[in-house]
Formats: structure tokens, sequence, C-alpha cells
């Protein structure tokens, strides 16, 4: 495989989801091309990228966003990069439902806005518990407060518990029946540095990124 | 009292004993430590090492301090410091949050006592000096106290608010209700006010006087055109066809107008020196009442007149100003006997 | 919730917060500030330090470690749990301890600053009618500085209510108790809601306009 990109000058400018950091570390460190990545939340991401901060491809951490992008003709070539999987990390007890039954205080990224809080919400209600919720504003800050001791626990990305090497004693893997999958789409953004964005974007798709991606903690 | 050492080596010795009875009037040049000496009674100075015993308590020393609103002492400053955010009424009652014990007078007497009704409603910044003054001062007599100080009560003042606060403060001192240490610089406020005076010189409280003894020494810092005698009298008779009270002073008779006859058995009475003329033989025929004979004790030669010291019958002196010519014209000289020609008397006191 | 109730709840938090922190900061920082404005300690210039860190530190950086604080195994967290059997983390009485370190610094400043100008004369006048330092305080000392008072009720209230990255690391954005008005305001951004941000960061700009205005007016009055 050629990478014409490579050594081209120009480093690919890539907003990414936060939960997709480190992920996209292995990735960076795989890729040939120089890439410079900027991560945060995919509503405030989306909202710089709409008023012009100039991103060459964007990996949200869910499908709507990107999706209006691309029915803005700011984007295309959507790729669906990776499929998160919602896990519970907790401070003390045995992860699972039933420590989520009794009355705990839980922190989850604000469903309003993150697809994790999103799904962490639909979780909780399936399965009918009573916890306390406790809104961050994104997974990586849901992650933070429970292991800070405030909260109980958390609903966090696998890959935040993969790369933080947190032990399986101490997590719950949600169950995928219990919310809508979160898949994660990925867009080129319409603009000069199409042509690199758009060969990250067919790496992205490549056996050998995929394996990656699966390590990090993603389907 | 001990020894203060200031930062600026300015020293202050008061080893005083003093029974304080009435008014003890603390004169002494500026910079002699007379101000320093009240802040430290009144407790304004903690950081001072020095002894503080008032009636065998100890309120400064090396290991007592006992703050300022323990003591029972209430100072009347130079300026009124009257609380700017309160009326009058409120400035007076203020010491009802005292937490120390001590006699006080009641309100309505000190209102009573120095004309204080109309300005009860006003505020700080709507009375004039004197008034403001005044009002510091019923707030002094409100609170409990064992003792008063007053810094130079008047010195901030101009000369109509001193006319117009003086008679109180003079009516103040006869009361007696509570032992004033009265620091001043004026010698007619001492000679009205003070039955004791204290003279401080170079940081030292040199002696302790009767106010007597105190109005005719020569020693006395010259105080010009004020110099004057503080005499005591007894009460002899009144003459209600002349109105005259007839007192005994020595030998002598002094009369004075109004009825003294309650004003107790002790009155001291204020001669300036400018009211006294000398005769070296005796006048029969003479408008002027009051006239007692004395033998010339000391002439104090000054600038432009002499003032000359008369020792009258109980060894009592009396001051007379006179110009450097009478003296060479009428040859007074030390040992002469004169009379004195008395032309204002002014009752002060009855103290006891 | 829709948005409009969802804003209203959120400038109700804030009003309340605002208050409680403004009330409790009116209690506690005057005698903080007389003793700043008094004192030769050696204390107090590290005592003023403490107090003056959230002027130049992110506020980000005190939520960090107030949320390590007030966790179970935190100091604040410890007490509470003593004391009262509650949690601070993620509460509005969490949220009100944050607000008061994080505004002490605009009430007590300007409080210590008048304070400074106190006429040490009648404080002495004071002493000499026998009433102790604490009535001194209370009838002189206050009452003289009833317009700094305000003014610095007024800086802490609006500091308050314009407060963002604290309840960012120690509110939890839960409606009805920790989503104020800032961080509902952030939301609003994220889900893409521009009206519902304007609605907020008008008000919020509009208010605080208003009130130094009138503070300013008012301090001028003689």
């Amino acid at each position: 495989m050629a990478w014409t990109s490579a050594g081209a000058g120009e480093p690919l400018r890539l907003a990414v989801a936060s939960n997709f950091q480190s992920a996209l570390e292995s990735l960076k460190a795989d890729f040939p091309g120089e890439i410079v990545a900027t991560y945060g939340s995919s509503g405030l991401l989306y909202a710089q990228l709409v008023q012009g901060r100039p991103f060459d491809a964007f990996l949200s951490a869910d499908a709507a966003r990107p999706g209006s992008l691309v029915d803005q003709d700011r984007a295309h070539s959507p790729i669906a990069y990776a499929r998160g999987r919602l896990v519970l990390v907790v401070n003390h007890g045995n992860p699972g439902m039933d420590w989520l039954a009794a009355d705990k205080r839980v922190a989850l990224a604000n469903p309003e806005t993150a697809p994790y809080g999103r799904a962490a919400l639909e979780t909780l209600r399936r399965l009918g518990a009573e916890s306390k919720r406790i809104n961050a504003l994104n997974v990586a800050q849901a992650f933070h407060f429970a292991a800070s001791g405030a909260v109980d626990g958390a609903f966090a990305a696998l890959a935040q518990v993969v790369a933080q090497d947190i032990g399986p004693d101490r997590y719950w893997l949600v169950p995928e029946h219990l919310y809508t999958p979160i898949e994660q789409v990925g867009v080129v953004v319409a603009g000069p540095n199409e042509q690199a964005a758009k060969e990250f974007m067919d790496y992205l798709g490549s056996e050998r990124a995929r394996d990656l991606i699966r390590k990090a903690g993603y389907r | 009292m001990g020894e203060l050492v200031r930062d600026t080596g300015f020293r202050l010795r008061a080893d005083l004993d003093v029974d304080l009875d009435g008014v003890a009037a603390l004169v002494g040049a500026s910079g002699s430590g007379k101000s320093t000496l009240l802040r430290l009674v009144a407790g304004f100075e903690p950081g001072a090492a020095v002894t503080v015993e008032v009636d065998g308590e100890t309120w400064q020393g090396a290991s007592a301090n006992l703050a300022a609103h323990r003591r029972p002492v209430g100072t009347v400053f130079q300026e009124a410091r009257l609380f700017p955010h309160l009326d009058a009424r409120t400035n007076l009652t203020f010491a009802a949050h005292a937490k120390r014990a001590g006699a006080r007078l009641g309100f309505d007497e000190v209102v009573d006592f120095l004309d204080l009704e109309p300005l009860l409603g006003q505020y700080p910044r709507e009375l004039s000096g004197g008034q403001r003054q005044r009002v510091a001062l019923g707030r002094t007599l409100l609170s409990p106290a064992k003792l008063w100080l007053f810094d130079e009560p008047m010195s901030a003042l101009d000369a109509a608010s001193r006319r117009e606060i003086a008679p109180y403060l003079a009516r103040l001192c006869r009361r007696h209700d509570v032992p004033i240490i009265y620091v001043s610089h004026t010698l007619a406020e001492v000679l009205t006010m003070a039955d004791q005076v204290m003279v401080a010189v170079d940081g030292e409280v040199a002696r302790v006087d009767s106010v007597g003894e105190f109005s005719t020494s020569f020693t006395t810092p010259s105080f010009g055109d004020e110099a004057g005698a503080v005499v005591s009298c007894k009460f002899k008779t009144y003459d209600p066809r002349y109105r005259l009270s007839e007192l005994a002073f020595g030998p002598s008779s002094l009369f004075v107008r109004g009825d003294l006859s309650s004003a107790g058995p002790r009155i001291l009475l204020h001669i300036p020196a400018r009211d006294v003329s000398l005769a070296t033989t005796p006048i029969d025929r003479l408008s002027i009442l009051n006239r007692v004979d004395g033998i010339v004790d000391a002439i104090d030669d000054q600038r432009d007149s002499a003032l000359a010291r008369i020792r009258c019958g109980d060894g009592q002196f009396l001051l007379a100003r006179v110009t450097r010519r009478s003296v060479d014209e009428l040859g007074l000289a030390v040992g002469m006997a004169v009379q004195a020609l008395i032309k204002s008397v002014a009752v002060r006191t009855g103290a006891p | 919730m829709g948005v409009t109730a969802d804003i209203a709840q959120a400038a109700w938090v804030t009003g309340l917060l605002a208050l409680t922190t403004t009330a409790i900061l009116l209690v506690a920082s005057p005698p903080l500030s007389w003793w700043i404005a008094r004192t030769r300690s050696r204390w107090r210039a590290p005592v003023e330090a403490v107090v003056a860190l959230p002027l130049v530190l992110p506020p980000t950086v005190l939520g960090f470690y107030l949320l390590l604080a007030m966790a179970e195994s935190g100091p604040l967290g410890a007490i509470a749990e003593a004391v009262a059997g509650a949690r601070l983390a993620f509460t509005f009485a969490g949220l009100v301890i944050g607000s008061i370190v994080y505004s002490l610094p605009f009430v007590t400043g300007p409080l210590a600053s008048a304070f400074r100008t106190t006429d040490g004369h009648l404080l002495e006048a004071a002493a000499s009618l026998g009433v102790p330092p604490a009535t001194r305080f209370l009838r002189l000392v206050l009452p003289m500085h009833r317009k700094a008072l305000v003014a610095a009720g007024v800086l802490g209230f609006a500091h308050t209510v314009g407060e963002f990255g604290i309840v960012l690391m120690i509110g939890g954005n839960i409606p009805g108790e920790t989503r104020v008005l800032s961080i509902a305001l952030f939301d609003r951004v994220e889900m893409l809601d521009y009206v519902g941000a304007h609605v907020i960061a008008a008000s919020l700009l509009v208010f605080s306009l208003v009130v130094l205005t009138f503070t300013y007016r008012w301090l001028r009055v003689p």
C-alpha cells in the first residue's frame, strides 16, 4: 500500500471524540503520515467545525453529527470506524446489575449531548435502577468523578478502562441489548486536504487498523 | 508608675503617687509627655513597657495588661471623636454597651447639666465644634468610670466655641463626681478648673502643688497676661442689702457678689494679677471694696511689666501686675508693707 | 422538560446558590477582613494569599481539589459524613462550599480595604467608654462601612452567578440541584440549541450590567 500524503508536509488535522483518544494514539504511531488531533466532546467539535475551524476529518462519537455535516455538504465519505462498548466502573462492591439496584451515586456523560451518556441512561431505565445520576460533561469527566472517589461508580467507555488498565473485578461490561449501539462515525471534511483525509479514513477501515481499535476496547 | 521608653528615644518618667481628689491639672510644655501619660493610664498604649498602678490595682505591667475598655477610666479627647453615623442621642447612650464597673450619671441629669436637649436629634456633622465637644463630654459622663481624663478638651476649638464650653467644664469640675486628670497648657483653664497641679518637665512629673501654691509660684512657666492667684477663703456673713458675701481671707475680709452661704466651708477665689493694684500707704476713700494688707515677697521683672507677689495675713499669696515705672516710683522692694487693691474676684470652687 | 422550564429551573438554582453564598460570606468575611486589616501577625500575609488564590488560579484547579476533598475519603467529605451523615460532592451544599471559596476574595478584599481606613481614634473613644471590642466592631465598624458591605455583597453575588469552572468540576449538572445557568448555557451550546444559549447568555450579561451599574451609582450617593 502506498501513502501518497506521507511526508507531504501538511499534517492531518483531526477532530476526535475524547473517548477515542487512547485508540487514536496507537493509530497515530502506526499511520505513516503526520497527525495533529484535537480531542473534545463531539458536540463541541461539531460546533467548531460548523463555525469554520479547519479540520480535515471528524471522528465523532455518534452517527447523527457526521450525518448532519454530510447533509450540509460540509463532509462526505462517512465510515463507521468503531462501535463503543459501555462499562460500569465501580469503586466498591461487585459491579453488575445488583450493584446498580442499591442506592448508589453514578456518574454518566450528559445524556443530552454525549452518546455514552445516552446509552447509560437507556441502560438505567431498562434496568429500572434508582441510582442517583450525576451528569458529567462527557465520558472522560464521568470517569474522573469515579476515580476521584466523589461518586460510587461511573458509566464509561470500555476504551477508558482498557487505557487505565483497570482490573476486571472493578467494572461490568454492560450487555449490548440494554442500549442502542454506540456507532461512532467518521467523515472527511470538505476542503483542501480532502485527499489525505480520505486516505486516513481508508486506513481506518483496514484490517490492521481495526485490530488496533478492537484492542483499544471497541467492537 | 514606671518608665516608658519609646522608639524615638523619648523617655517618660512618672513616679507619681498622687491622691486624686477633685481636679488634678497636668501642665507642662508640649513634648513633656502629658498626653502620653494620659494614654498610658487610659490603656491606649498596650505595647508600652510600663507599670500602671491605680488604686492598688495593676492595670499594666510585666504580667498584666488590662484592656482599655475594662479600665474604669473615661477620656475626653482634644477632638470630640463623635461617632459620625449616630445622632447625638445615640452617641450619648453608646456607653450603655459598656462592660465594666463604675458610677455613671443619669441620662436626664447629663442632658440637663450640659443643655443637650436641643441637640439630641442631630448628627455630628450638623453640630458646631463646641456643640460636638459638649456631646462628647456628656458621652463620657454617661460611661461608668472612677476616673476621668480630660486631654486638653478645649485646645482644638476656636475662641467662640471655647467661650461656649468653658462654663460647662468649670461647673463640671466643681461637681466632684469623679476625680479628673485635666491636661492643659492654658493657665486660665488651670486656675479656673484645678484643685491640684502636676507639673511635667522633660517627661517627668516634677512636682504636685495645690492650685494656690502653683498659681503664685514663680517657678511656674510664665503664662504672661493670664497670671493670677487662687486663694482659699471662709464664708463669714451675707448682707442682703448689698447682696454681698463677706469672706475671711486671713485676718482680712473679701467681699464677693451673691449669697455664698451654701457654697461650702472653703471657697476658692481666682484673682487675676492684672486686676490687683498696689498702694504703699493705706487709702481711705476708694470705690474698691477689697483691700488686703501684705508684705512684698518677691518681684519678677518681666519685659514691659513686673509681677509682684504679696504675702498676706495667713501665708497665702496674691499676685499683682504693675508697670516697671510704678516699681521705681513706689520704690517697691521685697519686705515692704503694701495694700493690695483688688478690682475683681471670681468665685471658683467649693472644694472640700 | 421543556427548554424554558429547564432554563427557569437553572435560574432558580443559580439565584438560590448566589443568595446562600452571599449571605454566608457577609457573615464570615467581615471578621476575617477586620483581622486582615488590623493584625500585625506574621500569619497575615499567608492568610491573605490563601484568600486571594481564587483570583489567580483557574477555577478548575480549585474545583479539582475541592472534588477530591469532598469525596468520601477526602477531609471535607469525611467531616460532612461524620457531622451530618451527608455527602458534599454533587450536592447543592457542596456547591455552596465551592462558591464560598471561589467568591471569598471578592467579598473579603474590598472589605479589608475599607476597614483599613477606619479611624482608630473613634475606636479609642469607644474603648474609653467601656465598650468591648466585639461591640465596637458590630456597632461602629460595620455601620460606618455599610457601603463597602453592600458593594462587597453585590460583587460576591454577581461573581457567584457567573461561576462556571468550579461548578463544572464539583456540580454534576443535576437539574434542580446543581445545574446553574452557566452550565445550562454550556449544555445548550453542545446541544446546538443556540436560541436557548442566547436567552441564557443575554440574561446573564444584562443582569450583571444592571447590577454593577446600580451598585456603582449607589456608591456615589453621599
